[in-house]
């Protein structure tokens, strides 16, 4: 990290090798759009590089690099939401649920393991949830996040994770249940 | 018989469990409960098919070049850092300006002050 910090671009290549699948996988799951997504995952690098001098240490550097992109996403979302309400004339303010769901995600047909129907029914089930519940299942789904990862992340206690995530699943098991899913 | 808050505090337990989040007491004992008890069962089978479905529609189609990435970051980082020598003499010259400002500033209060006592014979 010292080298990262002093300006090796060796170090920094490492940190975005690393890490860089990771951020885009987040920032996917949260504004459901690729082309968007890797605009949010190189804007945070960028910042991780210009604040990486005063990185102190306390978090890791993966959630350190998640939380920044978690964040840019959730301004991209929101600003996209915002726009589109107001071109509509149908701004509300304040209220952040009432977001329009992202713009259909495009998925490769080779690698489709569910139908688009499905993904669709999937990704409304998850948008129906409210923020703090959709926020720990984007970051529990990427299946490589403990607890104590997410909760630094969202900057919330590990019992807040566990609890909505419980929350999160009763919910969409009784809202895919409903529509026949499980 | 269970009541509805130890019903919910096993359903939360399943939850973590799935997550392998449990200390070791209490994941032994979601497990003989998981065997024992087929209502266990199946809600620890319903929270998984829960997960298997978001996964699978949330996950993006492809994760893209990580190396190319890499590259476009370090090109992109590079072509916006400062010289370090021209900015120490831009931070010189930036400070400069007032400080010359404040100099002649007093010198023509000292002068005319200077005049003022002179014309009426003070000095």
């Amino acid at each position: 990290m010292r080298r990262i910090v002093e300006g090796s671009a060796t170090a920094f290549r490492a940190l975005v090798t690393e890490y860089y699948p990771l951020a885009y996988s987040l920032a996917y799951r949260v504004v459901g759009d690729a082309g968007e997504a890797e605009e949010v995952a190189q804007d945070a690098f960028l910042r991780v590089h210009a604040a990486m001098p005063s990185f102190r240490g306390e978090a890791s550097l993966k959630t350190w690099i998640l939380r920044i992109v978690h964040r840019l996403s959730l301004n991209r979302r929101r600003d996209r939401s915002r726009t589109a309400w107001h071109r509509l004339g149908l701004a509300h303010s304040g209220d952040v649920d009432l977001v329009p769901p992202p713009p259909s995600r495009e998925p490769d047909p080779e690698t489709e393991l569910i139908s688009r129907q499905t993904r669709e029914q999937v990704m409304e089930a998850v948008d129906g949830l409210s923020a703090p519940l959709r926020d720990v299942v984007m970051l529990s789904s990427m299946g490589e996040l403990t607890y104590e990862e997410i909760a630094r992340v969202l900057g919330v206690p590990m019992g807040t994770v566990s609890s909505r995530l419980h929350a999160a699943r009763r919910q969409l098991a009784d809202e895919l249940g409903r529509r026949e899913l499980i | 018989m269970w009541t509805p808050w130890r019903r919910r505090r096993h359903s939360a337990q399943l939850s973590a469990y799935l997550d392998g989040e449990l200390d070791a007491s209490s994941q032994d004992e979601v497990t003989d409960r998981i065997v024992l008890n087929p209502a266990s069962r199946a809600a620890l089978d319903e929270f998984a098919a829960v997960d298997q479905l978001v996964e699978l529609a949330l996950a993006p189609g492809h994760l893209p070049d990580r190396e190319a990435a890499a590259d476009l970051l370090l090109s992109r980082c590079q072509a916006t850092a400062t010289p370090p020598a021209a900015a120490p003499a831009a931070a010189r010259r930036r400070h400069l300006a007032p400080a010359v400002v404040a100099s002649v500033g007093i010198l023509v209060t000292a002068g005319v002050t200077f005049m003022g006592l002179r014309r009426r014979g003070l000095v």
